[in-house]
């Protein structure tokens, strides 16, 4: 039996009268609790520039074949990590993350599929399959259901793929409405007894429902907190769930991306800016958190026509927190040496992207790697976890 | 399983599944032969005089600026006007179809608009031109011919604008050589993935690039002060050279490639196929049966893509009929049909910020596929909540005149559970009672 069906029995206790302390008590009984390690997924949505973000600036082809594009340390303000690479300059605070040994990248990253398309492509990096529309569930959602104690939420109105499945999970977004009587939740969701579908999104909206208006005072109300705010708040909450998911969308950039500055930047800068929130608000709680960013696929390593970059293949993830062993780049980095480009156009995909998310999963959850390779990344391919991201 | 052979159910049915909802004033119309009421709507057209000058208003503001706005404050004068557009347009629009006779045409405009999507997000700037898009591209040729319409959307300005193809350049053409400038790949991939043959339609990365090739040069005509941008070919951006694209070469090295190109594609098999596949998913199921899908696309094919012929033939298929609440209503179906029983709130920006709570603002999908016609994307628990709170805001305040349970039941008839009867029956005031009517699991589907 796991934790939401405990949850929907305090709920039906409470419609047959046992008085509630407050109309907005939170309904959560999760048993997790503090000590138990935190999760943060995000995914940017449009296939972001890694070349951008971590810049392979000494590699021997890079301001040949970027063009217009180049950054050079010298000039743009590059934050260098080590020999080989270096930030953009609008990545400040993951900069000091990775000078505090609590970042991890993952360069020339890709899921399985060979295609340039967002939308198959985003569905593979969700359903951790390899091929779109292989399941209509996410391997995040799988990966709940092989654990007893973690819970999620969506910081969106309605929930990614990467996290739909069997497994129940939350969304919430900032609501301008006010808010409805209980009593009148509780009528709907007994008319929605008899559909399944509603039913469980009403019961799960009810909750998160609850844990945010129970956060909220009226000067609160008033100031709008970002996404990436209110997800560290609902991972703060003692009963609250311990994964977040945060969407990034914007990083498509086909038209005049800039370098130090410019659309790509200020993209970049706004992510940073996420991140920064999401440590400050956490508080200690950093030191249990990890958090996951990740894009579709990156993009062309030649500038295009205008200024841009077109679809590409592999691109750049990040394991970033207080909960991460990091200060290093792991994987294979193939160089942008045109012999070693895929199609002639692109940066070759060396590293399978499910590695690091199974390596996460494993780290921070303790599944196994047979449970990882059987039920949550089941296509055959040798999954290979990355080992030792997260201290222990 | 529910009968539907009371008329209230069928009414229902046809209204919600074909037209844009069910008011009681259509219900009269419907009487007892719903198949022969949306039947009938096939001989009228999707034109609207308000619409359409209202779309030449947006144009004629649009060419009023430029050269483009520079200084911040003018952006911010310039956005300012178009949004105050954008909200006429939105609720005029709305007006429109919720008092419309043809509610089947309507819908058939939201779903080819959807489909050849638009989104102003990423450039507020057109947001006049993406309106003009739908008034020009998209409703002239809603019962003609799919060629035509494809057509007329790949040559739209505010199409070349949004996916960047009036800028594109053939790296040999005259521009090309002489600026070092070069080819924008993302009208071509989105004609080949979301508009015609589909991403497994078959196609490869050479001929997203070839389809790129060939219609370089579509862009619009130079920029001149209160000149309404419309389409123009420049050959000095046109990429020189035969083109071979799926198989096919082109090469009558001019605007005549891109024509024969897209008029190629639209008839291709494939795209047949996705087109049945998009329109099975929209008016019988999420997963509709092959043969329903085999059956739009012999209609699609066989009429060489008429979609007169093959909006009759969907009319005629019977999955369409016997799948009563199959479909989940987007947010803007919810408010649509909403406002053909209870008046919404009358204040202009009611609309555009509800939708925009409920993720589904006009002309804004956040991408070209358009928004999803899929339960799994519109139905999750913050969705719920915000659809409850928005029916408590809208039933807030009732006319007198409203009988929850007898509007409950002259709607849906024996399609409403009991269940839901019960809910709405023992409601403690009228408003709760309307509210729950508004969001239960039947009002929810069409």
């Amino acid at each position: 039996m796991n934790d939401y069906t405990i949850s929907r029995r305090h709920f039906i206790q409470g419609l047959t009268g046992a008085a509630l302390a407050s109309q907005f008590a939170p309904r959560f009984v999760f048993a997790s609790g503090l000590g138990q390690k935190k999760l943060v997924m995000i995914i940017l949505r449009g296939g972001m520039d890694g070349l951008s973000a971590l810049i392979p600036y000494s590699d021997a082809t890079y301001k040949e074949a970027r063009g217009k594009l180049a950054m050079s340390p010298q000039t743009d303000g590059l934050l260098p990590i080590d020999q080989t690479f270096a930030l953009h300059p609008s990545l400040k605070t993951i900069h000091a993350l990775y000078q505090n040994k609590q970042a991890i990248f993952l360069h020339a990253a890709a899921t399985p599929l060979r295609s340039r398309s967002h939308f198959d492509v985003q569905d593979v990096l969700e359903n951790g399959m390899d091929k779109a529309m292989a399941t209509r569930n996410g391997w995040l959602n799988r990966a709940l259901s092989t654990t007893s104690d973690n819970h999620a939420i969506a910081i969106m109105p309605n929930l990614p793929l990467i996290l739909q499945g069997s497994f129940p999970v939350q969304s919430w977004t900032q609501s301008t409405l006010p808010d409805t009587n209980q009593a009148f939740y509780e009528r709907v969701a007994a008319m929605y007894d008899q559909d399944e579908r509603f039913h469980t999104a009403l019961i799960q909206g009810m909750d998160a429902n609850n844990i945010a208006l129970a956060n909220e005072d009226a000067a609160s109300r008033k100031k709008r907190s970002s996404n990436a705010e209110s997800a560290a708040k609902f991972l703060l909450e003692p009963q609250g769930p311990n994964i977040a998911y945060l969407d990034a969308t914007g990083w498509d950039t086909h038209v005049n991306q800039g370098t130090s500055n410019g659309a790509l930047a200020r993209r970049l800068g706004e992510l940073d800016n996420d991140i920064n929130t999401i440590k400050t608000t956490l508080g200690e709680e950093w030191n249990n958190t990890a958090i996951l960013i990740a894009s579709e696929f990156g993009r062309t390593v030649r500038v295009n026509g205008n200024g841009g970059t077109d679809h590409g293949t592999a691109g750049l993830a990040m394991l970033l927190g207080g909960a991460v062993q990091g200060g290093r780049v792991i994987g294979e980095w193939p160089t942008l040496a045109l012999n070693k480009l895929y199609e002639e156009r692109d940066l070759y995909p060396a590293n399978d992207i499910r590695n690091l998310f199974a390596g996460t999963l494993q780290g921070l959850y303790g599944i196994d790697t047979q449970t990882l390779s059987s039920t949550i990344f089941p296509v055959p391919a040798t999954l290979r976890p990355y080992t030792d991201l997260i201290r222990t | 399983m529910q009968s539907t052979s009371d008329y209230s159910a069928q009414a229902y049915h046809a209204a919600s599944r074909f037209g844009l909802g069910l008011s009681l004033k259509e219900k009269e119309a419907i009487g007892s032969a719903p198949l022969d009421w949306v039947m009938k709507q096939t001989s009228g057209n999707a034109n609207s005089n308000k619409l359409t000058s209202l779309a030449k208003e947006g144009k004629a503001m649009f060419a009023s600026t430029f050269p483009p706005p520079e200084t911040p404050e003018a952006k911010k004068e310039y956005r300012k006007l178009a949004q105050k557009h954008y909200v006429t347009y939105v609720n005029a629009r709305f007006e429109h179809q919720t008092h419309s006779t043809t509610p089947f045409i309507e819908r058939l405009v939201n779903f080819w608009s959807n489909h050849f999507a638009l989104s102003i997000d990423k450039t507020p700037m057109i947001t006049p031109l993406a309106i003009a898009f739908e008034v020009e591209a998209i409703r002239p040729h809603i019962l003609g011919n799919f060629t035509d319409m494809l057509l007329a959307s790949s040559r739209h300005p505010a199409m070349l604008l949004y996916l960047d193809n009036a800028r594109s350049t053939g790296p040999d053409s005259m521009a090309g050589t002489r600026r070092n400038i070069g080819l924008n790949e993302n009208l071509a991939r989105e004609i080949l993935e979301l508009h015609t043959l589909g991403v497994n339609g078959g196609y490869s990365q050479d001929d997203v690039i070839a389809l790129a090739r060939i219609i370089t040069g579509w862009s619009l005509a130079h920029e001149q002060k209160n000149v309404i941008p419309e389409f123009a070919f420049n050959k000095r951006t046109h990429e020189p050279g035969p083109k071979t694209l799926l198989g096919r070469t082109f090469n009558t090295q001019g605007e005549q490639d891109g024509i024969d190109a897209l008029t190629f594609i639209a008839n291709h098999p494939a795209t047949a196929r996705f087109i049945a596949t998009k329109l099975a998913t929209h008016f019988i199921s999420d997963n509709p049966s092959p043969e329903s899908i085999h059956f739009l696309t012999q209609a699609f094919t066989a009429s060489k893509g008429n979609l007169l012929t093959v909006s009759k033939a969907l009319i005629t298929l019977e999955e369409c009929w016997n799948t009563p609440l199959n479909k989940i209503k987007t947010p803007y179906d919810f408010l649509l049909s909403t406002a053909k029983v209870i008046n919404l709130p009358q204040t202009p920006l009611f609309l555009p910020e509800t939708l925009k709570l409920l993720v589904q603002q006009l002309y804004r999908p956040g991408s070209p596929a358009g928004f999803s016609d899929m339960a799994d994307d519109w139905i999750g628990p913050d969705a719920i909540i915000k659809r409850i709170q928005i029916a408590t805001k809208i039933t807030a305040s009732l006319p007198e005149q409203i009988d929850p349970i007898v509007l409950s039941k002259a709607l849906f008839g024996s399609l409403m559970s009991t269940k839901s009867y019960f809910a709405i029956s023992n409601a403690p005031s009228r408003e709760e009672a309307v509210a729950a009517l508004l969001v239960s699991p039947e009002f929810q589907k069409r």
